[in-house]
Protein backbone atom coordinates (compact mmCIF):
# COMPACT_ATOMS: atom_id res chain seq x y z
CA UNK A 1 0.00 0.00 0.00
CA UNK A 2 1.80 3.38 -0.86
CA UNK A 3 2.37 5.55 2.11
CA UNK A 4 2.03 9.97 1.83
CA UNK A 5 5.57 9.77 2.08
CA UNK A 6 5.86 8.04 -1.17
CA UNK A 7 4.28 10.95 -2.60
CA UNK A 8 5.28 14.39 -0.69
CA UNK A 9 8.66 14.63 1.32
CA UNK A 10 10.08 17.39 2.97
CA UNK A 11 13.72 16.67 2.44
CA UNK A 12 16.15 18.90 4.72
CA UNK A 13 19.92 19.07 2.51
CA UNK A 14 23.52 20.10 2.84
CA UNK A 15 25.69 21.44 0.13
CA UNK A 16 29.59 21.19 -0.32
CA UNK A 17 31.20 23.15 1.93
CA UNK A 18 32.90 26.55 1.26
CA UNK A 19 36.37 26.89 2.98
CA UNK A 20 37.89 29.99 3.12
CA UNK A 21 40.50 30.68 4.88
CA UNK A 22 39.85 29.34 8.32
CA UNK A 23 35.90 29.82 7.58
CA UNK A 24 34.09 27.01 6.51
CA UNK A 25 30.58 27.64 5.03
CA UNK A 26 28.01 25.09 4.98
CA UNK A 27 24.88 26.25 2.61
CA UNK A 28 21.79 24.75 3.93
CA UNK A 29 18.54 24.06 2.06
CA UNK A 30 15.11 22.73 2.41
CA UNK A 31 13.05 20.82 -0.26
CA UNK A 32 9.33 19.79 -0.91
CA UNK A 33 9.06 16.85 -3.02
CA UNK A 34 5.48 16.11 -4.73
CA UNK A 35 6.27 12.82 -6.97
CA UNK A 36 2.95 10.91 -8.77
CA UNK A 37 3.93 8.52 -11.46
CA UNK A 38 2.57 11.40 -13.91
CA UNK A 39 4.02 14.07 -12.89
CA UNK A 40 5.92 15.94 -9.95
CA UNK A 41 6.67 19.37 -8.19
CA UNK A 42 9.45 20.24 -6.56
CA UNK A 43 10.03 23.67 -4.48
CA UNK A 44 13.61 24.04 -3.28
CA UNK A 45 14.33 26.89 -1.32
CA UNK A 46 17.41 27.84 0.60
CA UNK A 47 17.77 27.56 4.45
CA UNK A 48 20.54 28.95 6.21
CA UNK A 49 24.06 29.33 6.23
CA UNK A 50 26.15 26.99 8.40
CA UNK A 51 29.50 28.94 9.87
CA UNK A 52 32.48 27.11 11.82
CA UNK A 53 36.11 28.75 12.54
CA UNK A 54 39.23 27.22 13.19
CA UNK A 55 39.05 27.33 17.25
CA UNK A 56 36.06 28.69 17.85
CA UNK A 57 33.51 26.23 20.11
CA UNK A 58 30.43 25.49 17.71
CA UNK A 59 28.82 26.29 14.77
CA UNK A 60 26.79 29.64 14.05
CA UNK A 61 23.74 29.43 12.26
CA UNK A 62 22.61 32.50 9.81
CA UNK A 63 19.08 31.99 8.80
CA UNK A 64 18.54 33.41 5.12
CA UNK A 65 15.09 35.54 4.86
CA UNK A 66 13.41 35.94 1.94
CA UNK A 67 12.50 39.37 2.19
CA UNK A 68 10.18 38.90 -1.19
CA UNK A 69 8.17 36.09 -0.11
CA UNK A 70 7.81 37.81 3.95
CA UNK A 71 6.30 40.85 2.14
CA UNK A 72 3.64 39.24 0.00
CA UNK A 73 2.90 37.14 3.17
CA UNK A 74 2.35 40.14 4.67
CA UNK A 75 0.19 41.98 2.23
CA UNK A 76 -2.14 39.11 2.03
CA UNK A 77 -2.25 39.02 6.00
CA UNK A 78 -3.24 42.55 5.67
CA UNK A 79 -5.63 41.32 3.46
CA UNK A 80 -7.33 38.98 5.58
CA UNK A 81 -6.81 40.98 8.78
CA UNK A 82 -8.70 44.01 7.38
CA UNK A 83 -11.09 41.58 5.64
CA UNK A 84 -11.99 40.41 9.38
CA UNK A 85 -12.32 43.84 10.77
CA UNK A 86 -14.85 45.09 8.00
CA UNK A 87 -17.23 41.76 8.25
CA UNK A 88 -17.32 42.45 12.25
CA UNK A 89 -18.27 46.10 12.02
CA UNK A 90 -20.59 45.36 9.09
CA UNK A 91 -22.18 42.58 11.53
CA UNK A 92 -22.62 45.14 13.67
CA UNK A 93 -23.88 47.95 12.31
CA UNK A 94 -26.26 45.74 10.41
CA UNK A 95 -28.01 44.12 14.08
CA UNK A 96 -29.65 47.73 15.70
CA UNK A 97 -31.32 48.05 11.96
CA UNK A 98 -32.97 44.92 12.31
CA UNK A 99 -34.29 45.46 15.63
CA UNK A 100 -35.36 49.12 14.82
CA UNK A 101 -37.18 47.69 11.67
CA UNK A 102 -39.16 44.67 13.96
CA UNK B 1 -6.24 -6.30 -33.59
CA UNK B 2 -4.14 -8.14 -30.67
CA UNK B 3 -0.79 -7.52 -32.56
CA UNK B 4 -1.87 -3.92 -32.61
CA UNK B 5 -2.62 -3.80 -28.92
CA UNK B 6 0.46 -5.23 -28.09
CA UNK B 7 2.37 -2.79 -30.48
CA UNK B 8 0.30 -0.10 -28.43
CA UNK B 9 1.29 -1.23 -25.39
CA UNK B 10 4.79 -1.39 -25.32
CA UNK B 11 4.84 1.77 -27.27
CA UNK B 12 3.11 3.27 -23.95
CA UNK B 13 5.67 1.28 -21.69
CA UNK B 14 8.74 2.51 -23.52
CA UNK B 15 6.84 6.56 -23.04
CA UNK B 16 6.14 5.57 -19.40
CA UNK B 17 10.04 4.15 -18.62
CA UNK B 18 11.26 7.58 -21.09
CA UNK B 19 8.35 9.76 -18.42
CA UNK B 20 9.80 8.08 -15.29
CA UNK B 21 13.39 9.16 -16.17
CA UNK B 22 12.44 12.88 -17.05
CA UNK B 23 10.58 12.68 -13.39
CA UNK B 24 14.21 11.54 -11.87
CA UNK B 25 16.10 14.15 -13.44
CA UNK B 26 13.55 16.48 -11.92
CA UNK B 27 13.76 15.24 -8.64
CA UNK B 28 17.82 16.08 -9.45
CA UNK B 29 16.01 19.49 -9.06
CA UNK B 30 15.61 18.96 -5.59
CA UNK B 31 19.83 19.18 -4.86
CA UNK B 32 20.97 21.81 -2.75
CA UNK B 33 23.33 22.62 -5.77
CA UNK B 34 20.49 23.86 -8.04
CA UNK B 35 19.80 26.19 -5.14
CA UNK B 36 23.72 27.55 -4.55
CA UNK B 37 25.38 28.81 -6.91
CA UNK B 38 29.14 28.00 -6.67
CA UNK B 39 30.85 30.23 -5.03
CA UNK B 40 32.30 33.34 -6.89
CA UNK B 41 35.54 34.92 -5.70
CA UNK B 42 36.15 39.00 -6.03
CA UNK B 43 39.62 39.94 -4.30
CA UNK B 44 39.50 38.69 -0.70
CA UNK B 45 35.34 38.47 -1.02
CA UNK B 46 33.90 35.28 -1.69
CA UNK B 47 30.27 35.20 -2.87
CA UNK B 48 27.79 32.45 -3.34
CA UNK B 49 24.45 33.05 -4.63
CA UNK B 50 21.34 31.30 -3.18
CA UNK B 51 17.92 30.96 -5.04
CA UNK B 52 14.76 29.84 -4.86
CA UNK B 53 13.88 26.87 -7.11
CA UNK B 54 10.53 25.78 -8.68
CA UNK B 55 10.38 23.04 -10.65
CA UNK B 56 6.97 21.15 -12.08
CA UNK B 57 5.77 18.49 -14.92
CA UNK B 58 2.72 16.07 -15.86
CA UNK B 59 2.81 13.58 -18.29
CA UNK B 60 -0.62 11.74 -19.90
CA UNK B 61 -1.20 9.27 -21.73
CA UNK B 62 -4.30 7.84 -23.89
CA UNK B 63 -5.27 5.19 -26.56
CA UNK B 64 -8.33 3.47 -28.02
CA UNK B 65 -9.61 0.74 -30.27
CA UNK B 66 -12.66 -0.33 -31.55
CA UNK B 67 -14.61 -2.12 -34.68
CA UNK B 68 -17.11 -1.29 -37.24
CA UNK B 69 -18.51 -2.58 -40.30
CA UNK B 70 -16.27 -3.89 -42.77
CA UNK B 71 -14.89 -1.18 -45.66
CA UNK B 72 -16.39 -2.17 -48.86
CA UNK B 73 -13.81 -4.13 -50.90
CA UNK B 74 -11.45 -2.72 -53.67
CA UNK B 75 -12.39 -3.14 -57.68
CA UNK B 76 -10.42 -5.88 -58.08
CA UNK B 77 -11.09 -8.38 -54.90
CA UNK B 78 -8.17 -9.46 -52.78
CA UNK B 79 -5.36 -8.93 -55.07
CA UNK B 80 -2.92 -6.38 -54.23
CA UNK B 81 -2.41 -3.08 -56.88
CA UNK B 82 0.32 -2.15 -58.35
CA UNK B 83 1.17 0.65 -55.73
CA UNK B 84 1.10 -1.34 -53.06
CA UNK B 85 3.81 -4.54 -52.53
CA UNK B 86 1.77 -7.98 -51.87
CA UNK B 87 4.26 -8.33 -48.58
CA UNK B 88 2.64 -5.26 -46.93
CA UNK B 89 -0.97 -6.03 -47.59
CA UNK B 90 -0.94 -9.56 -45.77
CA UNK B 91 0.75 -7.44 -43.25
CA UNK B 92 -1.74 -5.61 -42.62
CA UNK B 93 -4.66 -8.14 -43.10
CA UNK B 94 -2.36 -10.05 -40.44
CA UNK B 95 -2.13 -6.92 -37.90
CA UNK B 96 -5.58 -5.47 -38.15
CA UNK B 97 -9.01 -6.76 -39.57
CA UNK B 98 -10.94 -4.60 -41.37
CA UNK B 99 -13.28 -2.14 -39.81
CA UNK B 100 -11.33 -1.78 -36.84
CA UNK B 101 -8.78 0.28 -35.65
CA UNK B 102 -6.85 1.80 -32.72
CA UNK B 103 -4.77 4.43 -31.66
CA UNK B 104 -2.57 6.57 -29.13
CA UNK B 105 -1.03 9.40 -28.12
CA UNK B 106 0.50 11.16 -25.06
CA UNK B 107 1.86 14.85 -24.19
CA UNK B 108 3.67 16.28 -21.46
CA UNK B 109 4.68 19.42 -20.26
CA UNK B 110 6.87 21.29 -17.49
CA UNK B 111 8.08 24.71 -16.10
CA UNK B 112 11.08 25.39 -13.60
CA UNK B 113 11.63 28.78 -12.49
CA UNK B 114 14.24 30.41 -9.82
CA UNK B 115 14.56 33.52 -8.18
CA UNK B 116 17.42 34.72 -6.42
CA UNK B 117 16.50 34.84 -2.40
CA UNK B 118 20.32 36.49 -0.86
CA UNK B 119 23.99 36.42 -1.36
CA UNK B 120 26.21 35.14 1.04
CA UNK B 121 29.49 36.60 1.59
CA UNK B 122 32.40 35.37 2.97
CA UNK B 123 35.14 38.38 3.42
CA UNK B 124 37.49 39.49 5.86
CA UNK B 125 34.68 40.62 8.03
CA UNK B 126 33.09 37.48 8.04
CA UNK B 127 30.07 35.90 6.54
CA UNK B 128 27.06 37.85 6.21
CA UNK B 129 24.04 37.31 4.28
CA UNK B 130 22.36 39.81 1.71
CA UNK B 131 18.56 39.27 1.38
CA UNK B 132 17.97 40.18 -2.42
CA UNK B 133 14.22 41.98 -2.96
CA UNK B 134 12.35 41.60 -6.02
CA UNK B 135 10.69 44.83 -6.36
CA UNK B 136 8.32 44.07 -9.03
CA UNK B 137 6.48 41.22 -6.41
CA UNK B 138 6.46 43.42 -3.82
CA UNK B 139 4.88 46.24 -5.93
CA UNK B 140 2.30 43.59 -7.71
CA UNK B 141 1.83 42.39 -3.48
CA UNK B 142 1.22 45.93 -2.15
CA UNK B 143 -1.24 47.57 -5.31
CA UNK B 144 -3.43 43.84 -4.98
CA UNK B 145 -3.76 44.64 -1.01
CA UNK B 146 -4.58 48.55 -1.53
CA UNK B 147 -6.70 47.28 -4.51
CA UNK B 148 -8.72 44.66 -1.98
CA UNK B 149 -8.89 47.44 0.72
CA UNK B 150 -10.47 49.95 -1.45
CA UNK B 151 -13.01 47.86 -3.11
CA UNK B 152 -14.04 46.48 0.92
CA UNK B 153 -14.26 50.22 1.52
CA UNK B 154 -16.11 50.90 -1.71
CA UNK B 155 -18.51 48.00 -1.25
CA UNK B 156 -19.37 49.12 2.80
CA UNK B 157 -19.67 52.69 1.95
CA UNK B 158 -22.74 51.21 -0.58
CA UNK B 159 -23.60 49.00 1.72
CA UNK B 160 -24.26 51.91 4.84
CA UNK B 161 -26.13 54.05 2.00
CA UNK B 162 -28.73 51.82 1.83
Amino acid sequence: MPRLTDFIRLENTSAEPVIVGDTRVTPQARALVIKFPFGGFIWNRPTAVLVERDGASGAQRIPIVDVTRVSQMAAVGLIVAFSVIIILLAGRRARPRRIHHE
Amino acid sequence: MSDWLEKMGVSILKTQENAHEILEKLVETARPTSVFAPPVTAGEYTIITASEVYAGMGIGFGGGGGSGRAAPEKPGGDQPSVEQPATETKADEADLTPGSGVGYGGGGGGMTMGRPVAAITIGPDGVSVEPIADPTKIAIALFTTLGAMALMFSRMAQRSRR
